[in-house]
């Protein structure tokens, strides 16, 4: 499993990496039609679920390199 | 001025005893709270490596009902007056008038304060904590701060949703692990392209009720990109579980062959938008499957 662990992390990674772009991408470009309460929290809003996930995406490669225990 | 309540159900103000229950087990909804507990017994599993025991199960997943019924019951109590607008709502025991708008406020904290008190006294007081607070984030982050202000409320908002695999997950082992986070990130981006499905759907009932659904502010077209967008990350999350080691070889082949049919599904679905409804059922089947695997896998 250790071989498919490595291989799912750097799919997975990948397509994370790609569609997190793709989401600031459209948001930003749909940012102007939006109604916004501020450009604080438009910035927030975007930007928000695409970082949590790069960086659970750091916590698990970095769990990953770290080896068991 | 407020509009005059206008009862147009036939079923508006229950006579007997068994339509009043009727009218609030409605208000808990209980095909979404279904759906939450089809994610939290797999959570269970997967962090007890095995069936965490019966009493717990049971004790973890009646907990769960409560508070979502709680927030769900509170939810339709401040969005009476737009699901009073749209079609898709407005047949709902508040809008028909078949209960009265403050008991259903009471009910709501009731079951909400019943969750919350099961859970501290049956699992864990972290379980009851985390429960409580995605009944809290529902209700005041979604509800009353996102949802008629922003076409990212479901993103936000849906974090909400995906609290019941971290209840699980601690109901079994008492803290908050890696797979644990990485659970909740796939029913997190799993919700946003599921519920925009649906507005694309409804996109005219939520138009008509001011509520700023994505299809609504940026059209079926880029929402249908967006929904593209959310599926690669949520495919790409759901393999980030194979290298946390919490799964097995079952998970491991399930979550390919979805991921593949799930980013088919998304950009067929972008080929025309009267398939809304379709992919809507295909997302719930994905997200059964993606939790029944690792479920099997953490059983056999």
């Amino acid at each position: 499993m250790a071989a498919a662990g490595d291989a799912f992390l750097i799919v997975g990674g990948l397509l994370i990496v790609l569609g997190s772009i793709g989401i600031v991408i459209l948001e930003l470009g749909a940012a102007p039609q939006r109604r916004l309460v501020s450009r604080l929290r438009d910035a927030f809003e975007v930007l928000l679920p695409p970082t949590l996930v790069v960086a659970l995406l750091v916590l698990v490669a970095a769990a990953g390199a770290a080896g068991p225990g | 001025m407020k509009p005059a309540v206008v009862i147009t159900d036939p079923r508006a103000r229950p006579e007997g005893v068994a339509a009043v229950v009727r009218a609030y087990v409605e208000l808990t909804k209980p095909r979404i709270i279904e759906l939450l507990l089809i994610t939290t017994i797999p959570a269970m599993i997967v962090a007890a490596e095995g069936w965490p025991g019966t009493w717990l199960v049971v004790a973890t997943l009646v907990g769960g009902t409560l508070s979502a019924g709680g927030a769900n019951t509170i939810n339709q109590v401040v969005d009476a007056d737009i699901d009073r607008v749209m079609a898709r709502t407005r047949s709902r025991p508040l809008p028909t008038a078949r209960v009265d708008r403050v008991k259903a406020l009471l009910f709501g904290a009731m079951l909400g304060t019943a969750g919350f008190a099961w859970l501290l006294v049956t699992v864990n007081e972290l379980a009851a904590i985390l429960s409580t607070s995605g009944l809290l984030f529902y209700i005041f982050g979604y509800t009353l701060l996102l949802k008629r202000s922003t076409a990212q409320n479901i993103v936000i908002g849906g974090a909400a949703g995906a609290v019941p695999v971290l209840v699980g997950w601690v109901a079994v082992t008492g803290t908050l692990a890696l797979p644990a986070w990485v659970l909740f990130a796939i029913v997190f981006f799993w919700t946003p392209p599921h519920f925009w499905a649906l507005a694309v759907r409804y996109r005219a009932d939520y138009a008509a009720a001011g509520v700023p659904m994505l299809p609504v502010v940026v059209g079926t077209r880029r929402t249908m990109d967006h929904i593209v967008a959310y599926s690669i990350v949520l495919v790409g999350t759901s393999f980030l579980l194979v290298p946390t080691g919490a799964v097995g070889p079952l998970y491991t082949v399930v979550a390919a062959l979805l991921g593949v049919a799930a980013l088919g599904g998304s950009l067929w679905l972008r080929t025309a938008e009267d398939r809304a409804m379709q992919y809507f059922v295909a997302s719930n089947i994905y997200l059964a499957v993606l939790f029944v695997a690792m479920a099997l896998d953490g059983l056999l």
